[in-house]
């Protein structure tokens, strides 16, 4: 039998962690909380987690200053945000800080459980997909998040970049559309919009198309999504 | 005892000396009329011999003098009291500044501090109703749950009004598919019209798409859903009907309910700040009165119309919202 996906709370309201943690536990996740953010930190340095749930204010070191620092220190547990600020704009700071999803207090029990649960399962096919991609003289490490370009320029990608590139690649030269990266990338929430999506694969073609404005590997394919070619095409 | 706001007592001050710089000018038109009176009645005694060229000018330059002095003392004052007046003013705005800068943290605060604590109370009702065995635990885990709802959508409500009315409510316009997410909407509403016996109802053609913002969208559906379910409950209505459809020219969402309803005459005030039906003390419906006014607000933002209809009491009514698609839609 697999063991329980280890999960860390970190939120200062101690009674929204301990309720938390007491709803995870019952789902028969392995459970740790921290109530600030250094001891978050201390937590997430030390031992590895399946996933990690920040509260985004908090007092000293706030769960996207705890976020950033993780992921410069390579450490790429994926990060579901809770947070009282739920305007797109605060969204996306959480996502610029590594975040891999985003859920607004006061949130439902079900919404919450179905998140975690549903992170768990892109990680688990993340995990399994092939760890390398090469292509048109770039190489992608999808463990560690780096990147060789064409011209020799190296490149750290984001979390969400690397799972874009790889549903891309999963199903090379086929259409993928834009709703299935969502489903794939972001899981079942509404947000972001198609439009976040479209400036992900912009800058994925920055990082490794010779011309970015004719893009050989990168395709799009109007109205629908995107399609990805091992080989260039014009 | 209350501190007094000292920009009051300068502002006062200020106002004190506006007035009688006020009546300065007055006097000043009244004795320069009366200058030029004089001065044209001594030509006129010049001129017929009546006084002579050396009184005529002896009597000119002694009032010039006494013209020069008062430019001299009166202009000094209203020169310090335009510098007062700058200064009061400068004192004031920033002190203006400093208030909404605070105000903005204060809303900050409050989202902060009301929010966290009904998360923390959703979230142990949820467990109640989702993990408890007995009855009676599950049946007061939905009581607070249900309040902790409506007490998070009066927060809502006041942030949202606030924010539009400082103009801080900023849109981005997107195609979004109508059907997911009235859908959306509707699904979250379906526990509490299921509790009350009301069904919601929703017809939608597929691949209906209307350039909106989303957020705006979805905060003007879900009012006016939580309106007309409150006006079910307390109507004794059992049915909600939200509606969308296009003609080419026009898209149209209308949220029908078959509750309390409203006198046709006070449809034109369905929309205002605070408006509320009926008398506060007999009032059968809960809320502030801001559901509907961020609803106009937010569709005069995303440049829809909005109409209420009703045929009176206890028969209903019919929101609509209409955008002129060009025939995009």
């Amino acid at each position: 039998m697999s063991r329980p996906a280890r999960i860390l709370v970190v939120d200062d309201e101690s009674h929204l962690a301990d309720g938390i943690r007491e709803n995870l536990a019952a789902e028969g996740y392995a459970t740790d909380v921290a109530y600030d953010g250094a001891a978050g930190l201390a937590a997430l340095s030390g031992e590895a987690f399946d996933l990690a749930i920040l509260d985004v204010m908090m007092p000293g070191m706030d769960g996207l200053e705890l976020c950033s620092s993780i992921r410069s220190a390579g450490n790429q547990t994926p990060v579901l945000f809770l947070t009282v600020k739920g305007a797109p704009e605060d969204r996306v700071k959480g996502f610029e800080a590594g975040g891999d999803d985003y859920l607004t207090k006061p949130f439902h029990l079900k919404e919450l459980l179905l998140r975690v649960a549903a992170i768990l399962k892109r990680s688990r096919w993340y995990a399994e997909a092939d760890p390398n991609l090469e292509f048109g003289g770039n190489r992608i490490d999808f463990k560690t998040y780096k990147a060789r370009a064409w011209d020799g320029t190296e490149h750290n990608l984001t979390h969400k970049e690397a799972m874009i590139v790889q549903a891309l690649a999963e199903k090379q030269n086929e259409i993928v559309t834009r709703e299935e990266i969502l489903d794939r990338v972001w899981g079942y929430e509404v947000f972001p919009s198609t439009r976040t999506i479209d400036n992900f694969i912009l800058r994925v073609r920055k990082r490794f198309e010779r011309n970015p404005e004719e893009p050989e590997y990168f395709h799009t394919v109007r109205g629908v999504g995107y399609r990805f070619t091992r080989e260039a095409e014009e | 005892m209350l501190k007094r706001d000292p920009n009051r007592f300068l502002q006062l001050g200020f106002l004190g000396l506006l007035f009688l710089c006020v009546i300065q000018v007055g006097w000043w038109i009244f004795a320069d009329l009366s200058y030029t009176r004089s001065i044209e009645s001594e030509m006129t005694a010049l001129v017929s011999g009546e006084a002579d060229t050396e009184t005529v000018v002896a009597s000119i330059t002694e009032r010039n003098e006494g013209r020069t002095n008062r430019y001299l003392w009166e202009g000094s004052f209203f020169l310090i009291v335009l510098i007062a007046g700058m200064a009061v003013l400068t004192r004031t705005l920033r002190h203006e500044r400093e208030l909404r800068r605070r105000q903005q943290n204060f809303l900050a605060a409050v989202s902060h501090e009301f929010k966290s604590p009904l998360a923390s109370m959703q979230l142990a009702a949820e467990t109640l109703i989702m993990r408890s065995t007995d009855p009676d635990s599950k049946r007061l885990g939905q009581r607070v749950l249900e309040d902790c709802e409506r007490l998070l959508r009066m927060v809502d409500n006041l942030l949202d009004t606030t924010r539009i009315e400082e103009g801080r409510h900023e849109l981005a316009a997107e195609k979004t598919a109508l059907a997911p997410m009235i859908a959306t909407c509707i699904e979250s509403f379906a526990e509490s019209a299921a509790r009350h016996e009301i069904t919601i109802a929703h017809q939608v053609p597929d691949g209906l798409e209307l350039t909106i913002d989303r957020t705006a969208l979805d905060t003007i559906l879900r009012n006016l859903i939580d309106n007309a379910l409150k006006a079910c409950i307390a109507g004794d209505g059992h049915r909600i009907d939200v509606a969308a459809s296009s003609d080419g020219s026009r898209v149209r969402i209308s949220v029908s309910d078959d509750g309390l309803g409203f006198p046709p005459e006070e449809a034109a005030m369905m929309f205002e700040k605070f408006h509320r039906l009926g008398d506060e003390q007999t009032r059968k419906t809960p809320g502030t009165g801001l559901g509907l006014y961020i609803v106009r607000r937010l569709a005069d933002m995303c440049g829809a119309e909005i109409e209420a209809s009703s045929k009176g009491q206890n028969q209903g009514a019919t929101m609509t919202l209409s955008w002129n698609t060009g025939g995009t839609a």
